[in-house]
């Protein structure tokens, strides 16, 4: 069991950091860290990509020259491509995702004033109960259900 | 006739109530309502009995859901009788109600849903398959809603929501039925004899199951008809709907229930699958429970209207009873009570409304105890009352003599159960006479000590005054021509038994 | 290739046209509603493609699917689209479902989002309906993951795009679990790439078959099987997970309530069947014990999704509960793992996709004719004021009750009928029975509250646009068809879901 970890280190040290950042996302109250979570989280399918593609003693998959100066075209000199090209999408859509995310937060602060999802929660039902009393005084008959 | 004028025919039966009752919700057709209600009932009762009488007994399938399942009527012999015995009250109901509900606004929503309830129940009447009666059976649940909850006091709306959940549950419990009866049978339509598979049953030994899943449909679909355990919404509901629509839901939409029973006994299951079998048993005591406790509780019950909700509890669980026994007497008793129910239950009620509502102005007659003297000021209206009042005790030449009597004579053929039903029917006739008598008693004859100068003659209006007459002289003459509704059952359904 | 080539393309050309859409919008002069009238005529163009599809793989004799490769690379290297029945279908049914969607709820979304704004909406609307398609189409995984990512962007944006505060926080707390959700997908993908080397689907299929064969790597493949089911499911607003759901389609415009509930829950409800069928394949999964699971939180869902809306007074809180509920049904059907089952959870997600849309254009046209308020009482008498929207809402409420005759009464006959054969038939036949039960219990309510004359109320006069009566009109022939006739399309579906595994 042990042994396999270590072998797999990049991997299991993916798999934590995927943890801390889930927990991140899901525990924190505040949004700044929510977002900052999430994004530790996505970094870590990164590393765990990476870490996929990685093979010992490969060249990055760009084309390159031997000695004597030949392209070298076989695919055995270089690490596997397809989960670099992953990564690479995966950044694009974590960038634009948290893009939107903070967006959205900054329009949460300024109609409440705080970045605390639960504070945020809370002035909304103090402000809807308000609603309702009025509403509530100005239907004073017997109401259906 | 031809074929597809029979087919047109049967199928307008259903859907012309339906389509003129929502017609109503739409612009308006006649500037007075009543006209226009009381033309489209005429008419489509013509056209049902016409139907009945006419077209032919072929299924006539509206449209196909599945290669097995599709909504299908069929006109056969319960049909034909169910639908005459529902547009004859309905024609009646329909005529006291135009008096009644000018106090009773608004006039447009009930008699939309009162006329769409019509033809649901002689869908539920004429429904070829298992399919097509759940159907009806769920839309009469939620077209009779608003005629509960008419007046939409607190009262009315909590008993419409218990109503709507005991008719769901037991709409829930037929539906879960009519899963397995479409796995376990060989089609859906209803056969004479059953349609279930029973090949099938007994190689995967699943006759236990099956029987289970009929007794669960049954007391699903009991719950329409006030059968213990899903009875308790009758007498809160019934009371509280405006007394057109308590007539009709006390006398007719709980017979549903019982023609879907009678569906599922004697087209699904099939009479010589039961027969015997504990399902028999369990629910001829279930409804000899309901009989004990519904006229008990009537007997307790000082509300008029509610006593005679209760009342019907036990009279309905009769004709479950009879139904039950699977013996010819049974069944000819069953179809008895069934027609005199249906007719003294409507007068019963249709009497109890005139004289709470129509009596004195604001000094509303809710409890039996109030109704000394009552006959001097409404002798026609106490007159009916008495002659359904002799009905559902089952006094002879009545027509709830004759059905007690078949009921009496089938049970005995069955044993000990039967004897002791007998005793439980001898004890809620004594109890029936207990609460109906004195009410009639102390109408007539309030005694020594009654003040006759506060008498105030009453103008009962013509219209009512026809209703109440032709259903009390048909609660007694059902049993005067007794002989030939024997007939028809001998020739038509006797045969369903074996 | 036994479909002709303009048959061949279509997967991509709808996609591709949604794209272009999106893309031509912003620069569209943005007055008299133009934006919108784009989009619908775009997704109505995709209704006939998709038409078109379905009728050419019926009729194409022998193979009932292909395989587009994108600028004809193959597999491993290209990007691949496939298309069968399974595919066609849901893909004509969300587009039936988004244009009437849009156009039924085309007076409230004018009251609700401003006019500047409303292209940015219609923009959004665009790319939701390409991700959707192509999270229908797509035979490689990580193209799936791209287009959910793209789905939850323009999901949670047509729920802000209303402006109020609560709509923000509703679409704030939405794109979290979403990015939880999405999250989850991601890594569980990259470890099922780890194990098989590919990325697309059927390929995968071949690997694993023999992974499990060989009984190597279960514990991983549980494991991921068990994220992306999770992750899917919190997309999905499977019940445990669904917290999110309620907010977010109850506090949006009308419109985005609609696509929500009727097409985004299912693409992604979709692109889990796909997992299971064409992934991991059904004998797979019940190996993995993922389908037991899967069905009890179906049962749980139903449940508690009815039990919670039955204490709403909101009618859209109600009305998104009650999605909950009928997402249940769907996995119900999934968690059966026989072809039949899933093909009963399709039929679902049909009806689903087009009941649910009609009830909240009902909605919205009843509670217009209430002076916006949304609270049930509020919408006492409606009926007599907008009367196509309550005949929506009587009609989607017997289709949730499961009347005969209703769409809700086929999926539910055909859920039913295929657990029969299953162990756990009784408890199916429990939930399907109670849960109908439940769901008449606040439906009923709700449809006689609008039933009901409020003579305090002064007496409304509403002009019912020709576009919202045409929609609602669509809407209710579909639920009775649906209902009457549904069983030539379950017929496909089942061939689609073979053809699929």
């Amino acid at each position: 069991m042990f042994a396999k970890l270590v072998v797999n280190h990049y991997e299991a040290a993916a798999v934590i950091i995927f943890g801390i950042g889930l927990s991140n996302l899901l525990l924190q109250r505040n949004l700044i860290k929510k977002i900052i979570g999430l994004n530790i989280m996505n970094t870590s399918v990164y590393l765990f990509l990476a870490a996929k593609g990685y093979i010992s003693g490969r060249a990055a998959p760009l084309l390159i020259q031997d000695a004597a100066g030949n392209w070298i075209n076989d695919a055995s000199v270089y690490v596997n491509p397809v989960p670099s090209g992953l990564v690479l999408t995966g950044i694009v859509v974590s960038l634009s995702v948290t893009a939107f995310a903070l967006a959205l937060t900054l329009r949460l602060y300024e109609s409440y004033a705080t970045l605390n999802i639960d504070e945020a929660l809370l002035k909304m039902t103090r402000e809807q109960e308000a609603l309702e009393e009025n509403l509530l005084q100005e239907s004073d008959e017997d109401v259906l259900l | 006739m031809a074929s597809i004028a029979s087919n047109f025919l049967v199928l307008m039966s259903v859907l012309f109530p339906i389509i003129a009752g929502f017609a109503l919700f739409s612009r308006p057709i006649f500037e007075d309502r009543h006209v226009y209600v009381g033309f489209m009932t005429f008419i489509s009762a013509g056209i049902i009995f016409l139907a009945a009488f006419c077209a032919e007994s072929n299924l006539i399938v509206l449209c196909r859901v599945t290669q097995d399942l599709s909504i299908a009527f069929r006109m056969d012999a319960p049909a034909r009788a169910f639908s005459c015995l529902v547009a004859f009250v309905w024609v009646l109901v329909t005529l006291y109600s135009f008096e009644y509900l000018r106090r009773r606004p608004p006039v447009d929503r009930f008699y939309a849903f009162f006329l769409s309830t019509f033809g649901i129940l002689v869908g539920v009447a004429c429904a070829g398959n298992l399919l097509t009666l759940y159907l009806f059976y769920e839309l009469l649940t939620f077209m009779t809603l608003p005629l509960v909850m008419h007046s939409q006091q607190r009262e009315a709306i909590r008993a419409t929501v218990k109503y709507l959940l005991y008719s769901l549950i037991g709409a829930a419990l037929a539906l879960g039925g009519f899963f397995f009866f479409h796995v376990y049978g060989v089609s859906m339509e209803f056969t004479p004899g059953g349609f279930l598979d029973i090949a099938k049953i007994s190689s995967e030994n699943s006759r236990e199951m099956i029987l289970t899943v009929i007794f669960l449909t049954l007391l699903g679909f009991g719950a329409k008809a006030g059968l213990v355990p899903l009875h308790s919404w009758l007498p809160t509901a019934h009371p509280v709907a405006p007394t057109p629509a308590s007539a009709v839901l006390s006398g007719l939409i709980t017979k549903a229930g019982v023609i879907a029973m009678f569906r599922v006994v004697y087209y699904v299951a099939g009479a010589d699958f039961l027969r015997g079998t504990w399902v028999q048993t369990a629910l001829l005591y279930i409804a000899l429970l309901t009989i004990f406790t519904g006229s008990m509780m009537a007997f307790i019950e000082k509300h008029l209207k509610k006593r005679i909700a209760w009342s019907s509890v036990s009279q309905v669980s009769y004709v479950v009873f009879a139904m039950m026994l699977l013996t010819p007497d049974g069944i000819r008793g069953a179809v008895l009570q069934i027609a005199a129910h249906a007719v003294s239950k409507s007068c019963l009620f249709l009497s109890a409304g005139v004289v709470i509502y129509f009596a004195l102005m604001g000094a509303n007659y809710h409890y039996a105890d109030q109704l000394r003297g009552i006959g001097k000021e409404l002798p026609v209206t106490m007159t009916c009352f008495a002659l359904a009042s002799v009905s559902l005790i089952g006094l002879p030449i009545s027509g709830g003599f004759t059905a007690k009597w078949y009921m009496a004579s089938g049970a005995l053929e069955l044993g000990s159960v039967g004897i002791f039903g007998v005793v439980i029917l001898m004890i809620s006739a004594l109890l029936t006479a207990g609460y109906l008598l004195p009410i009639v008693t102390d109408a007539f004859f309030p005694g020594e000590d009654y003040d006759y100068t506060i008498v105030v003659p009453f103008h009962l209006p013509m219209n009512m005054r026809i209703a109440l007459l032709l259903l009390g002289a048909s609660a007694i003459l059902t049993g005067v021509f007794a002989g030939n509704i024997i007939d028809f059952v001998d020739a038509n359904m006797i045969p369903l038994l074996y | 290739m036994s479909v002709n080539i303009f048959a061949y393309n279509i997967p991509f050309i709808s996609i591709f046209l949604m794209m272009l859409a999106a893309i031509i919008t912003p620069i569209l002069p943005n007055r008299k509603r133009i934006p919108e009238k784009l989009s619908c005529a775009v997704v109505f163009v995709n209704v006939i493609l998709s038409a078109y599809l379905i009728y050419v793989l019926t009729n194409s004799g022998g193979s009932l699917t292909f395989n587009f490769a994108m600028g004809n690379f193959p597999a491993p290297w290209g990007n691949e689209l496939r298309a069968g029945p399974l595919e066609a279908i849901l893909s004509f049914a969300f587009c039936v479902s988004m244009l009437l969607s849009l156009m039924g709820n085309s007076d409230s979304t004018a009251e609700d989002i401003p006019e500047k704004r409303r292209v940015i909406f219609c923009v959004l609307v665009n790319l939701l309906t390409a991700s959707l398609l192509a999270l229908t189409y797509t035979n490689d995984i990580f193209t799936a993951y791209v287009f959910i990512e793209i789905n939850t962007i323009a999901a949670c944006a047509i729920v802000a795009v209303k402006e109020s505060p609560e709509s923000i926080r509703a679409a704030l707390r939405y794109m979290i679990m979403s990015s939880v959700g999405s999250g989850l997908l991601l890594i569980a993908i990259c470890l099922l790439y780890d194990l098989t080397g590919h990325l697309s689907m059927q390929n995968m299929n071949l690997v694993i078959k023999n992974l499990i064969a060989n009984r190597e790597y279960i514990m991983p493949l549980t494991v991921a099987l068990a994220l992306a089911t999770i992750g899917l499911a919190i997309k999905s607003a499977l019940y445990p997970f669904a917290s999110w759901l309620p907010d977010a389609h109850g506090n949006s415009t009308n419109v985005s309530s609609a696509i929500l509930s009727g097409l985004v829950l299912k693409g992604h409800i979709f692109l889990l069947i796909k997992i299971f069928v064409r992934v991991f394949g059904l004998e797979a999964i019940h190996d993995l014990r993922m389908d037991n699971i899967i069905f009890a939180l179906g049962i749980i869902a139903m449940i508690m999704g009815s039990v919670n809306a039955l204490s709403q007074v909101n009618v859209k809180r109600m009305i998104a509960w009650s999605s909950v509920a009928q997402v249940g049904y769907i996995f119900l059907g999934i968690g059966l793992n026989t072809n039949a089952g899933i093909a009963a959870a399709c039929l679902h997600i049909i009806v689903h996709a087009t009941v649910k849309p009609m009830l909240y254009a009902a909605v919205s046209g009843l509670s217009s004719a209430a002076g916006h308020s949304k609270s049930l009482h509020a919408l006492m008498g409606t009926f007599y004021v907008n009367r196509w929207a309550g005949l929506g809402l009587i009609a989607g409420a017997f289709s949730m009750m499961g009347i005969p005759a209703f769409a809700g009464f086929a999926s539910k006959l055909s859920l039913m009928l295929a657990s029969f054969d299953s162990p756990v038939m009784i408890f199916s036949l429990a939930a399907l029975v109670t849960s109908s039960v439940l769901n008449a219990l606040y439906y009923v309510p709700a449809v006689i509250v609008v039933l009901t004359h409020d003579k305090t109320k002064p007496k409304v006069h509403m002009n019912v646009s020709m576009i919202y009566k045409i929609s609602m009109g669509i809407f209710i022939a579909l639920t009775i068809y649906l209902g009457l006739f549904c069983v030539t399309l379950l017929r496909l579906l089942t061939r689609g879901v073979i053809v699929l595994g």
